[in-house]
Order: structure tokens, then C-alpha cells, then sequence
């Protein structure tokens, strides 16, 4: 994902020069700070302002009107606006011009708008691309091991048919669900003891005699973090419809073989 | 994956398509031309005011594009539309904002 924005950004950064040729200006705008930086640092700059903001203004919108729908609505187009007018205003921070008043790509004001629009998409990525890899580090403990999957996947199909050979209801459990038991029913056929006690006992995932305070401390600490992770995954899926990082799995490789 | 690289992608496209709409909107309304300190100097308002047709038209429409589709990927709407259509709406709104941003500028022949 970080590969492909990267590409996408550097083509929409190197591109445009080839295409369209523009006038050299006659006088630098600010002759010691050459003209990408002052454009990125701005836009660079106002987005983290904008995006910072952000959950001051759902909070004000919350407590503007008591419906949460209604409350989500407005501070939308609260945080809308702000990011719109600080766009705006980025213009004549940068002092941009255009010949005559008409928007012609050939003068430098393009360019320099160009790489203004690339700064601020450049944080939005970056942003987006720091949201994604906090989804995955959520899944992070509930991953099947590389190798194992094809073995999970084979179990998961071979039930499926014998369920629906058996009854032509499936089973109530969910798919996930009965994988979810699989891999547990895998992993504690494991090869040595360890694996055994370790996943069928804790309070989350069973319970283990621990041998000292420190140990219970450290469970306790464990669970709780499972646990935390267990209900930021679930809001995440009922977000999404879907447990996200199986289904964008999924949905990838249907999408890559059309 | 898939569908994450298609939010950055629309993002990086409704980025440009939008700066270049507000900022054709926002220079080509006419300057100011006013006395300062017995000179004659162009200001740039911000806002505009308000008879601007140009600059608060675009403004307004801009706002309205990127209000409806923030509010898609909000908790109330994302679960009954679908990050999959959000995705691909996002791209093509990016792809039509990029080249209506491209024309006003008079960059497309």
C-alpha cells in the first residue's frame, strides 16, 4: 500500500512538468526559498492543523445538537469547511498571481498549485497509510502463521461441505467463528504439551495456574490487552460490515484475477 | 489492500482536483485595486466578498463534494454503503474533480 501511493505520487509529481510546459518565472517568488518547499511545508502544515482540529469540531457538533446522527452530519461540515477555507487561504499566503486574472496552465502559478495540492494529499496519505497499519497491528494476535493457512483454509472448506451435505442448513456459528475454533483445535493438537495448556487455559483463552503475583499481574495484563484489542476489532468490523483484513484479503485477489 | 490503495489513490486525486477548482475560482475573480499610502496596490481579499459569483460558487460546490463524501466514510453511513463503494465513488468524484480542475485551467487541449 505505502509502494503504490508512493508510485501514484511521484507520477503525479513528475508528470505534469512533461506535459505541460510553463513559463520560466521572470522572478522568483521568494528567491532563497526555492519553489517546492514553501508549497509543500504549507500544505504540509495546514492539513495537520485541519487534521488536528478534527475531533474538537465532532465534539463542538456534539454538543451543538444532542442527536448523534445530526451531531455527526454537522461536525462533517464543520471539519469540511475549515479544510476547504484553509486551502483557500494557502493562496495568498503564497502569493499566487495569474496573468490578466485568467487561470491559464502555462503561467508558474500551476505549478506551484500543483505541488501545493501534492503536499497536502502527500500528509492525507501519509495519515491514511498510519491508519491502515494500526487496523493490521490489531490483528496482529489473531493471525494464522505463514504455512499454516492453506491448512486452515482446507479444514474450514471440508466442514463447510459436510455441513451443508449433512443438513442443507449450514451450521448457526459463523464461518470466522468455526475457522476461529479450528485453528484453536489446530494449534492445541500441537506438537508439544506447551501449546496445549497454553490455549485452552486463560480466563480469554483459558486459565493457568500461575506460580507467583508477578505472573498473575502479567496474565491479568495480557488478558486485558487481548481483551481491548478483541473489542477494537469488533467496532472495526461492525464499521467496515467485515472483518477488514480478511475480506480486503480476499476481495484483493477476486479484483487482481478480473 | 486493494480497496485501502484505492482510498489513498482518490484521496491524492480529489486533493489536486480541488485545489486546482478553488484556486481558478479564487484568482480569476477580479483584484482589488485600492490607494495605499497614496499607491495603487492590488489586494486580495479573503474572503472575497460576497458578490463574487466565481469564487463563492466553486467554493460552495467544492464544500458540497467533500462534504458528501466525508460523510460516507463517517460511522453512521460507512456500514450501510460499504468501504467498497465508497472506494471506487471516491476515485471516480477524484477523477472528475481532477479533470474539471484540469479544464478550468485550461490545461486539457
Amino acid at each position: 500500500m505505502p509502494v503504490t501511493s508512493l508510485l501514484v505520487w511521484l507520477l503525479a509529481a513528475f508528470v505534469p512538468p512533461l506535459i505541460w510546459p510553463t513559463d520560466a518565472p521572470t522572478t522568483p517568488p521568494v528567491p532563497y526559498f526555492p519553489t517546492p518547499l514553501p508549497e509543500l511545508l504549507l500544505s504540509v502544515s495546514l492539513f495537520a492543523l485541519s487534521h488536528s482540529l478534527n475531533p474538537y469540531l465532532f465534539v463542538l457538533a456534539g454538543a451543538l445538537l444532542p442527536h448523534p446522527i445530526s451531531a455527526n452530519i454537522l461536525g462533517t461540515a464543520l471539519h469540511v469547511l475549515l479544510r476547504n477555507a484553509l486551502r483557500v487561504s494557502a493562496f495568498p499566503l503564497l502569493r499566487l498571481a495569474v496573468p490578466d486574472g485568467a487561470a491559464m496552465c502555462r503561467a508558474p502559478a500551476f505549478r506551484r498549485l500543483w505541488w501545493f495540492a501534492l503536499g497536502w494529499s502527500l500528509a492525507e496519505v501519509a495519515v491514511g497509510i498510519g491508519q491502515g497499519y494500526e487496523t493490521l497491528a490489531l490483528y496482529r494476535d489473531v493471525l494464522v502463521p505463514e504455512g499454516r493457512g492453506r491448512e486452515l483454509a482446507a479444514a474450514v472448506l471440508s466442514t463447510g461441505v459436510r455441513a451443508s451435505k449433512n443438513g442443507g442448513t449450514t451450521s448457526t456459528s459463523p464461518p470466522r467463528a468455526r475457522a476461529w475454533d479450528l485453528w484453536e483445535g489446530m494449534s492445541s493438537r500441537g506438537d508439544d504439551g506447551v501449546a496445549v495448556s497454553e490455549a485452552i487455559e486463560s480466563p480469554v483463552r483459558g486459565y493457568s495456574r500461575p506460580r507467583s503475583g508477578v505472573d498473575i499481574q502479567l496474565e491479568v495484563d495480557n488478558d486485558f490487552d487481548e481483551l481491548v484489542a478483541i473489542k477494537a476489532r469488533e467496532e472495526l468490523e461492525e464499521l467496515y460490515g467485515f472483518p477488514a483484513i480478511v475480506s480486503l484479503g480476499i476481495f484483493s485477489k477476486d479484483i487482481l484475477s478480473l | 489492500m486493494f480497496v485501502s490503495c484505492l482510498l489513498r489513490i482518490a484521496s491524492i486525486l480529489l486533493s489536486l482536483g480541488f485545489v486546482l477548482l478553488l484556486s481558478a475560482g479564487y484568482l480569476t475573480s477580479p483584484p482589488i485595486i485600492s490607494s495605499v499610502f497614496g499607491k495603487n496596490a492590488t489586494i486580495a481579499l479573503v474572503p472575497p466578498p460576497w458578490n463574487e459569483g466565481t469564487f463563492w460558487g466553486t467554493f460552495v460546490a467544492v464544500c458540497g463534494i467533500n462534504w458528501g463524501l466525508s460523510l460516507l466514510h463517517t460511522p453512521v453511513f460507512l456500514p450501510r454503503v460499504g468501504v467498497h463503494v465508497v472506494a471506487y465513488l471516491g476515485l471516480l468524484v477524484g477523477l472528475g474533480a481532477l479533470f474539471a480542475g484540469l479544464g478550468v485551467w485550461d490545461a486539457l487541449s
